[in-house]
């Protein structure tokens, strides 16, 4: 007779695989259906809740399908189910019907953040105004506050996002092209707004291990539209950064 | 300043779509009852709600992912989490269930059955044990809804529990609907399932709906927390609620979620139910 363990696992084989789930000592056949049932929809569930606009360009039942698949081979690691589908986008990137379709992954990327960003840890955003009165703002080690993410869109969505958000019919996607969205909470509120490459480059940048000064030395690229000091206005109006460790008011003489 | 229960507290699931309403005066229920994992978020507006609930309901804490019923201890990270909700909420409850979900580091998202063996049984004292020593208090364990009858079980449910109770000190949470959907699949005679639970032990009452699945061989019930309470569970209910009247009751609705005035009206049920009072039935 083998341990609880041993058990446990052949049991999950039969969870995973109904062919495999056919030892007497595992229980009925149309009851481990109802466990097996109950394991893939509700995290086809969890999917859909996490991911309706993903859900409303794909149509119900090819998301199903999908969500199906990518559960079956993506158990979760974390009860909390609001964390699930952290690799749904990149799931949704390889599957060959959505070769001409990869704009679904970006709304997908972007629910993801929203989702991340409304259950990540408060902390107080910097603003413009504290930053222009510190004696050294140059010398500030900064860094992005927990609820922002940056997402990289590979194609331009803001049209079609903004549909999606008033309950409208979808239309097609913009050019595709390298598209950085910020996705951050600020007041109980998460805004998405699309933001320059440039300004995705200095948000990199400040990662909390480089001074300020030495950040905004980006070096400019082809099709740059904006300077240092713009897309650091963005980051601080947008309220990307945080407020650094040592606050400020103690640096103040 | 923690909120308690009065005696015979009637309460409601919490849901996000009804939290506005639930703040209003004046209150319509008595508590509610959360599952833990869906407020483990760091932060944000979901957290920020649910401090204003705790100011103004007593809260039961009901987790669904410690996996108490497996061969793995408790994961230390989630058991943290909990930890850090109890200490936050101070709920007047606080419940998980006698079923697993983890194994091997994989979650799988439903109440696993626990073969009733001595093994288990040390296995899932030990676990309730650590749960109860992190949270420096009394953990209510559910009986779990059973599809299949596993052949290697060599204790009974009611006993196991029993043991349960007495090895560790927990309470139990009777899901009346689980008892009733578990005898009807497993081919158990309810009555004395109930009579050999131990009573004293029972620190709250669970109620819930649930639907048949006619496609089984032969009918299964399946605990779908998706409509009301049926009638025989209402009956058992109104004979265990009259000799344990200080035991609080929920009533779940997890899937097809009413409407707050619906729920609450199945709540009123309940209450006509324990006080003995004819309470005609109320559309879905």
């Amino acid at each position: 007779m083998d341990t609880l363990a041993d058990w446990q696992r052949r049991f999950i084989a039969a969870m995973r695989d109904p062919a495999t789930g056919t030892e007497a000592d595992l229980g009925q056949p149309d009851g481990l259906a109802v466990y097996r049932n109950n394991i893939r929809q509700s995290l086809i569930e969890a999917l859909a809740t996490a991911f309706p606009h993903t859900r409303a360009l794909l149509g119900e039942h090819y998301f199903a399908a999908a969500a199906g698949d990518y559960a079956r081979g993506h158990p979760p690691a974390d009860p909390r189910l609001m964390h699930y589908g952290a690799g749904f986008a990149d799931f949704l990137d390889g599957l060959p019907p959505l070769a001409d379709y990869r704009y679904v992954s970006d709304v997908c990327r972007l629910e993801r953040a929203r989702l991340d960003v409304s259950h990540a840890a408060e902390a107080p955003a910097l603003e413009a105004s504290r930053l222009a009165e510190h004696p050294d703002p140059e010398g500030l080690v900064l860094a992005p506050r927990p609820a922002t993410r940056l997402v990289s869109c590979r194609h331009d969505v803001a049209n079609l996002w903004r549909r999606l958000e008033d309950g409208g019919d979808p239309v097609p996607p913009g050019e595709a092209g390298d598209w950085p969205w910020l996705v951050v909470r600020r007041h109980g509120r998460v805004g998405l707004t699309p933001v320059s490459p440039f300004t995705r480059r200095l948000h990199e940048r400040l990662d909390g291990t480089t001074a300020l000064g030495e950040a905004l030395m980006i070096d400019f690229e082809a099709g740059d539209d904006a300077t240092a000091g713009e897309a650091l206005g963005t980051l601080l109006a947008l309220g990307v950064l945080g407020v650094p460790a040592a606050p400020i008011e103690e640096d103040t003489p | 300043m923690p909120l308690s229960l009065d005696p015979g507290a009637v309460g409601i699931g919490l849901k996000h779509r009804h939290v506005d309403a639930l703040l209003a005066e004046p209150r319509p229920v008595d508590f509610l009852e959360l599952h833990a994992e869906n407020y483990m978020g760091a932060g944000g507006p979901v957290r920020e709600r649910l401090h204003a609930i705790a100011a103004a309901y007593p809260l039961s804490v009901h987790g669904v992912g410690m996996s108490l019923g497996g061969a793995e201890r408790p994961d230390p990270v989630h058991l943290g989490r909990l930890v850090a909700l109890v200490e936050e909420l101070a709920p007047a409850r606080v419940s998980e269930h006698l079923a697993w979900s983890r194994l091997d580091g994989d979650f799988y998202n439903d109440l696993l059955p626990v073969p009733l063996t001595e093994e288990s049984l040390a296995l899932v004292a030990r676990n309730v044990d650590i749960v109860q020593q992190a949270l420096g208090r009394r953990l209510l364990i559910e009986n779990p809804s059973l599809y299949v009858r596993l052949e290697m079980n060599t204790l009974d449910e009611a006993d196991f529990l029993a043991e349960l109770v007495a090895r560790t000190g927990c309470g139990l949470l009777l899901d009346i609907n689980n008892a009733y959907i578990s005898a009807h699949n497993l081919g158990r005679d309810l009555e004395a399932y109930l009579a050999a639970l131990p009573g004293h032990a029972v620190g709250e009452f669970h109620l819930a709906g649930h639907s048949l699945d006619t496609a089984a061989t032969p009918p299964l019930r399946i605990d779908d927390h998706g409509g009301p309470v049926c009638d025989d569970v209402w009956a058992r209910y109104a004979r265990l609620a009259r000799q344990h009247p200080a035991v609080p009751t929920l009533i779940e609705w997890d899937t097809r979620v009413p409407s707050l005035d619906r729920w609450v009206a199945e709540a009123e049920r309940a209450r006509a139910h324990r006080a003995g009072i004819p309470y005609p039935a109320v559309g879905q």
